[in-house]
């Protein structure tokens, strides 16, 4: 007589735990070859997932950090507490913000940064982290390549030596700029550059041309300069930008866009993009 | 006199006279009516007076220093309580206790001297709600908020520091191997961390009527106890012996935990049972209970009036212990459930009844769906407990992954069903209206009726609450 109760408890127990394995295998780690690309919605910020689908994610900026972690909740897998790489393209309060809860709470294997130092508070917590834990750290510049486990590759585009004994206050001229390459596939990541960056990069004679561009800056009118944009050419466009007193993203951008498919996390919510390297689709 | 309950002396007076005299009375007419009525009277006043004395004593130190900048040292007898945006500790200068709003990135650890300068204050009242009786329940009588710190010197308390050190390592393995809302969540059932819980969170819980098991309290401590008692048992040991190492556990797990006093309250009252094991004698859950709390009333008699915890907790208990029997002679036959689960059922819903007029007057929300939430709650979270402890011993050690993948998904199903359960229109009712005193004692003497008019039909010994009947069997049965 003792024992039904506790049977019956284990059972339930176990059917459950049934549920949220196989939840986690329909949720899409599936090690598909596919290679994923999420602009996740955190408000007035930059935050983009990559996902290999064989289990690696590569995170670039956090955004403020009002709710990154719930957002990496959703499209990690409960067991995977471990993101491969975390870049922070500069020290901005809007991109770093949320990678400080990142590394909190996952396990970070290598963080890069352009070593661009700051005087704030959020830059102080982010040092005395990257202190306090166990990761690697490297200091991005030109010609570094980051390889995922599908093939996908990020070459970091600029700057084009290390920043670390750089000083500036002008930060988002001096982002990292990221290229992701998919087999036909290419994605090009400016984080805040504005129109000087944008001029570096031109005269620099760097194969910008790209599928989708991530519009620079949230959208403000002194990003996403007619001539760069032309010499990318993209056919997808991404604005990361949420509520702002700045008026992110400009209507000049928006009327610069007007001929491409434009896609914006404020509207949107996530946008998520899937590729095989030859087709791309976008949503789910 | 009278600076915190305002009683009148004459009425003091009045109520002790008519104490004593219906006492006089029953000795020389021996009616039991007016032992009861001046063992009442007498107690009241009493406990009116020593609140009143103890207060008086407490509050005089610093009262000519107020609203001016000033220099003091003080120890630090709290742990680190976070905030949304700011962490707040309990310090003390000399027997006054002081509440110490910091940075929320400021680390300061139990018996650390710090150097403050700044301005104390008397709390202010916050719209409605008294908070100068709710910390005066802790002896808490000024505050000081966001003043200069300086450690001026290391904690010299080993034991403590050893537990805080520990906990730091639990906490920091809890963030990095569970999400954010499971995180949060383990950490205040197993740690007794709720400064994090957010507003959401906070409603839905109650909604759902499960605010209870964010508080470390005797369901959480029973688990804690059952575990450790088991253990010894099957080890080999005798009741008694098993009884005095598990005491010990006890009050090294409150140490651990840092003296939250619904825990202190739950240690206690486990203490007195196992004591009364090991004495020989038959438990009777109400008499122990009414010793606990007479006990904890002449340490801190501000308890009854400010402390909801307290209220609560004692409510509850009680309320299982009187109407349990009731509703097992009810329920019991007709449901034809195994017994741990009408167990479950009942403890509900007697807990549940005795508390509703201290839930409704002080969070304004009553929850409708709770006895059906906290049925499959309860069934669940014994086990979430069980291994949720066993994860963070192992935790302060290793990194215990594979543990981690099965607490995981157990903490996100009880999350995600009270979310549910939590979200419905009807899940509870909001009531702003104040409730009446009139209505209290309507309600609690109705409750009494049918308590005693069902005690004198059935006359049966009322059974303990259901997690200690472990215990009761033990007895039975040797």
């Amino acid at each position: 007589m003792k024992k039904t109760p506790f049977r019956i408890i284990i059972s339930i127990v176990l059917i459950i735990l049934n549920f949220f394995v196989w939840q986690s295998v329909f949720d899409g780690n599936d090690g598909n070859g596919l290679l994923k690309i999420i602009f996740l919605d955190v408000g007035q910020g930059d935050s983009i997932l990559i996902d290999d689908s064989f289990g690696n994610q590569v995170l670039i900026d956090g955004g403020t950090g009002e709710n990154i972690l719930e957002k990496l909740d959703k499209y990690l897998p409960f067991y995977d507490r471990t993101i491969e790489m975390v870049l922070l393209t500069h020290p901005d309060y809007d991109h770093l913000g949320g990678l400080l809860k990142v590394l909190e709470s996952y396990s970070v294997d290598t963080f890069v940064y352009s070593g661009l130092k700051k005087d704030s508070n959020s830059y102080e917590a982010l040092i005395s982290l990257l202190d306090e834990n166990e990761l690697e750290i490297t200091i991005a510049k030109q010609g570094q390549i980051i390889e995922l486990g599908n093939g996908a590759k990020l070459h970091v585009l600029y700057p084009e030596d290390s920043l670390e004994n750089f000083e500036t206050e002008k930060f988002n001229e001096y982002s990292i700029i990221t290229k992701l390459v998919f087999d036909d596939f290419e994605a090009l990541l400016p984080g805040d550059a504005g129109f000087p960056l944008e001029v570096r990069l031109l005269n620099s004679g760097i194969d910008l041309s790209a599928d989708l561009l991530k519009i620079g800056h949230h959208g403000s009118r002194y990003s996403t300069h007619s001539l760069f944009l032309m010499k990318v050419d993209p056919d997808v466009a991404v604005i990361s930008s949420g509520e702002n007193s700045f008026g992110h993203p400009h209507p000049d951008v928006l009327g610069k866009l007007e001929d491409i498919l434009t896609l914006r996390t404020d509207t949107e919510g996530d946008i998520e993009v899937l590729t095989d390297g030859k087709k791309v689709w976008i949503g789910d | 006199m009278g600076l915190w309950f305002n009683v009148d002396l004459s009425w003091l007076l009045l109520f002790t006279g008519l104490g004593l005299l219906s006492f006089f009375i029953y000795i020389f007419k021996r009616k039991f009516l007016f032992l009861l009525v001046g063992v009442f009277l007498l107690a009241m006043s009493m406990g009116a007076w020593w609140a009143e004395v103890r207060t008086d004593k407490l509050n005089s130190l610093y009262g000519k220093e107020l609203s001016k900048e000033i220099e003091f040292e003080a120890r630090v007898v709290s742990e680190k309580e976070t905030r949304a945006k700011y962490s707040r500790y309990v310090v003390e200068v000399g027997d006054d206790r002081v509440l110490l709003s910091a940075d929320k990135g400021a680390i300061y650890k139990y018996g650390d001297v710090l150097t403050i300068t700044g301005t104390l204050e008397i709390p202010s009242e916050i719209d409605d709600f008294d908070y100068q009786g709710y910390l005066a329940k802790d002896d808490i009588y000024y505050q000081v908020r966001f003043p200069q710190i300086g450690l001026k010197e290391d904690s010299p308390e080993k034991l403590i520091n050893f537990a805080y050190n520990t906990k730091t390592k639990i906490r920091k393995r809890i963030t990095r191997n569970f999400s954010e809302k499971e995180a949060i969540f383990l950490k205040s059932i197993i740690l007794g961390d709720k400064g994090l819980i957010g507003e959401e969170f906070r409603s839905k819980l109650s909604r759902s009527g499960t605010s209870h098991i964010v508080a470390i309290s005797g369901l959480h401590l029973s688990v804690f106890a059952i575990f450790i008692f088991g253990g010894l048992l099957s080890a080999g040991l005798w009741r008694k012996h098993a009884s005095v190492v598990t005491i010990i556990f006890l009050i090294l797990f409150a140490i651990f935990i840092g003296f939250k006093a619904s825990l202190v309250r739950a240690v206690f009252m486990a203490s007195l049972m196992l004591i009364s094991l090991i004495l020989g004698k038959i438990f009777q859950g109400e008499k122990v209970l009414v010793y606990a709390a007479f006990l904890m009333l002449v340490f801190n008699p501000l308890l009854l009036r400010y402390d909801v915890g307290f209220q609560m907790s004692f409510l509850a208990v009680l309320g299982i212990f009187l109407l349990k029997p009731i509703f097992d002679h009810i329920l019991g036959k007709k449901l034809k459930l195994p017994q741990i689960l009408s167990d479950i059922l009942t403890v509900t819903i007697s807990a549940q009844i005795f508390t509703l007029p201290i839930i409704v007057y002080n969070f304004g929300t009553f929850s409708l769906v709770a006895p059906v939430v906290n049925f499959f709650v309860l069934l669940i979270l014994p086990f979430v407990l069980g291994l949720g402890f066993l994860w963070a011993l192992l935790a302060a050690f290793i990194n215990p992954y594979f543990l981690a993948l099965i607490l995981g998904p157990l903490l996100r199903g009880i999350l995600n069903f009270i979310y549910w359960t939590g979200s419905f229109k009807w899940s509870a009712i909001e009531i702003t209206d104040n409730i009446s005193l009139f209505l209290f004692i309507i309600y609690y003497a109705f409750l009494a009726l049918v308590i005693i008019l069902w005690k004198r039909y059935y006359k049966k010994h009322l059974t303990p609450l259901a997690l200690w009947q472990v215990w009761q069997y033990e007895k039975d049965t040797i």
